[in-house]
């Protein structure tokens, strides 16, 4: 089923399970063992995402709210094609970019340069992109002389900073970003959110996971509410996140 | 705490599709970019630090070659039809260190490279033939120094070197059969690795690098020999010496030892695929 006009990524019925084995052998040598053994065969299905049908339109910032453990970056991998899902159908339209974690997909050995240039091929640049957008990447990142060391001697902030240059330099049309805002101090933060604001209004879609509610309230055109893998409400920021904690004080935009 | 219920019945199987721009999943030229940036990688971190590097992958087959020489050539007695001993070992040992080295860093690639797995999105498939790649460019690099020794002791290079092509891709789908087979199992299974180790000694003293095939069909019981040349690598062996040095061509059984390179090929495919996007889950 192809997307209908300016849907960029649409979610049919997606379901993910983590199947726990009673024991599970972590070697041959126990597999060996176990395979002899009869009550070694039960196991406990968890399932992360319960049928969650999503449909994002182009230049939407869609948030995802939610307790931990609710489904929210096991949602964003999903889309991202990290996770394999279980059943359901995932359509994307359009480039995707992805901040999740820190340090998403860095080699600590590699120098900060080196480690652009191979996060630019993942996200699907071509060498000559990857040389074209490099200066203005490292300005952004505002490292200084640290993009020349290995990247396992960057702080946490320095992860993220590095991080978020890369991704916002791919040209993406799709950005799932996952908890990581959080990070960085307030001056970059400021920066970080300024450029999401002059992305959207470039027509990317963003797809942002955070607990920090006042901010999703800010940027947000649409708040989905996840709740133990279902998708418990979705719609205008104010309401749904009224529902997830009814005591929250949102700023008024 | 948890809803019980399960997604309704008959499951549609996961479908994952992407639309409109090329990206890496679907476009080979970013895949290709990826797959050099990878291999660069892998050989960076082989010789990094060291200012000879690419010396010492010659050192150990060089070490290697002088030892055994002594043993099998001055102890045993064995003798090469043709050639001398240490031209014939160091033939053979080349090749046969490209494909077991190669196999056994496409087996520890997912491991090794498990931070860019859990966080980054790309066709896990890259990992493994980057190792190979690597591997093969190290081989290749090391070549003209093999002919060049072989010169030094009376091999003339001939037109059948116009055959090395097809030799090195039949190395490389061998490297590729196996490797692949072991990297969609290592990350679930951790201690393959030890047994890896034995498992290539073993197959090493099974084909005919430390001795020559003149000497199997001399001493082994002919009803027993068919049981050795089901090896692949057997034939392969014979066909890199035959190339290099001159040596007997093997017949048919050649294009037997390829069908069973292309059935590993496809098996070890099909295994990796369904098992390498669970990785992310160990």
């Amino acid at each position: 089923m192809n997307l209908v006009a300016h849907e960029v990524l649409r979610l049919e019925d997606v379901w993910r399970r983590y199947r726990r084995w009673q024991r599970r052998p972590v070697s041959l040598k126990e597999a060996f063992v176990q395979f002899f053994q009869r009550d070694g065969w039960r196991y406990e299905d968890f399932w992360a995402l319960q049928g969650v049908s999503l449909s994002v339109q182009r230049g939407e910032v869609v948030g995802l709210c939610g307790a931990n453990g609710s489904g929210k970056s096991t949602l964003l991998k999903v889309v991202a094609r990290i996770l394999p899902m279980t059943h359901g159908r995932i359509t994307v339209k359009g480039k995707l970019a992805t901040l999740l974690d820190l340090g998403t997909g860095f080699l600590p050995e590699l120098t900060g340069w080196e480690n652009i240039a191979l996060n630019g091929a993942i996200m699907g640049l071509s060498d000559s992109e990857v040389a074209r957008k490099m200066e203005s990447i490292i300005d952004f990142a505002d490292l200084g002389a640290f993009i020349n060391s290995p990247v396992r001697t960057y702080s946490s902030g320095m992860y993220m900073r590095l991080g978020f240059a890369i991704a916002i330099h791919v040209d993406a049309d799709i950005l799932l970003i996952d908890e990581i805002l959080a990070v960085g101090d307030a001056e970059f933060q400021k920066k970080c959110l300024a450029r999401l604001q002059q992305m959207q209004q470039h027509g990317t879609t963003l797809l942002i996971v955070s607990h920090a509610l006042d901010m999703l309230a800010l940027l947000c055109t649409r708040v989905i509410w996840l709740d133990r893998g279902r998708v418990m409400a979705a719609g205008q920021p104010a309401e749904v996140l009224q529902q997830y904690c009814p005591s929250v004080v949102l700023p008024s935009a | 705490m948890q809803y019980n219920v399960v997604p309704p019945e008959p499951w549609r199987a996961p479908v994952y599709q992407c639309e409109g721009e090329a990206n890496i999943w679907s476009d080979w030229r970013k895949t290709a970019t990826l797959v050099k940036h990878l291999t660069r990688r892998h050989l960076a971190a082989r010789y990094r630090g060291s200012a000879l590097g690419f010396v010492w992958s010659l050192l150990n087959p060089l070490l290697l070659m002088g030892v055994y020489t002594f043993v099998f050539s001055m102890i045993f007695r064995t003798t090469v039809p043709g050639v001398p001993y240490h031209v014939f070992f160091l033939t053979g040992i080349l090749a046969w260190n490209f494909m077991s080295t190669a196999a056994t860093n496409a087996a520890v690639s997912l491991v090794d490279w498990a931070p860019l797995l859990k966080k980054a999105a790309f066709p896990r498939l890259v990992l493994p033939l980057s190792a190979v790649l690597s591997n093969a460019i190290n081989y290749v690099v090391t070549l003209p120094l093999l002919l060049l020794f072989n010169v030094l002791f009376g091999i003339v290079p001939t037109l059948s070197l116009l055959l090395l092509p097809g030799v090195l891709l039949l190395l490389v789908l061998m490297a590729t059969g196996v490797g692949l087979l072991l990297a969609a199992l290592m990350p679930f299974f951790r201690d393959l690795q030890h047994l890896i180790e034995a498992l290539f000694t073993i197959w090493l003293f099974l084909t005919p690098v430390l001795y020559p095939m003149t000497l199997v069909t001399q001493n082994f019981p002919a009803s027993l020999l068919p049981l050795y040349t089901l090896n692949p690598m057997v034939d392969i062996m014979r066909l890199v010496h035959a190339v290099f040095l001159g040596q007997p061509w093997p017949g048919w059984s050649l294009a037997v030892a390829v069908a069973e390179v292309l059935c590993l090929l496809s098996l070890s495919l099909w295994v990796f695929q369904r098992l390498a996007l669970r990785v992310s889950e160990t």
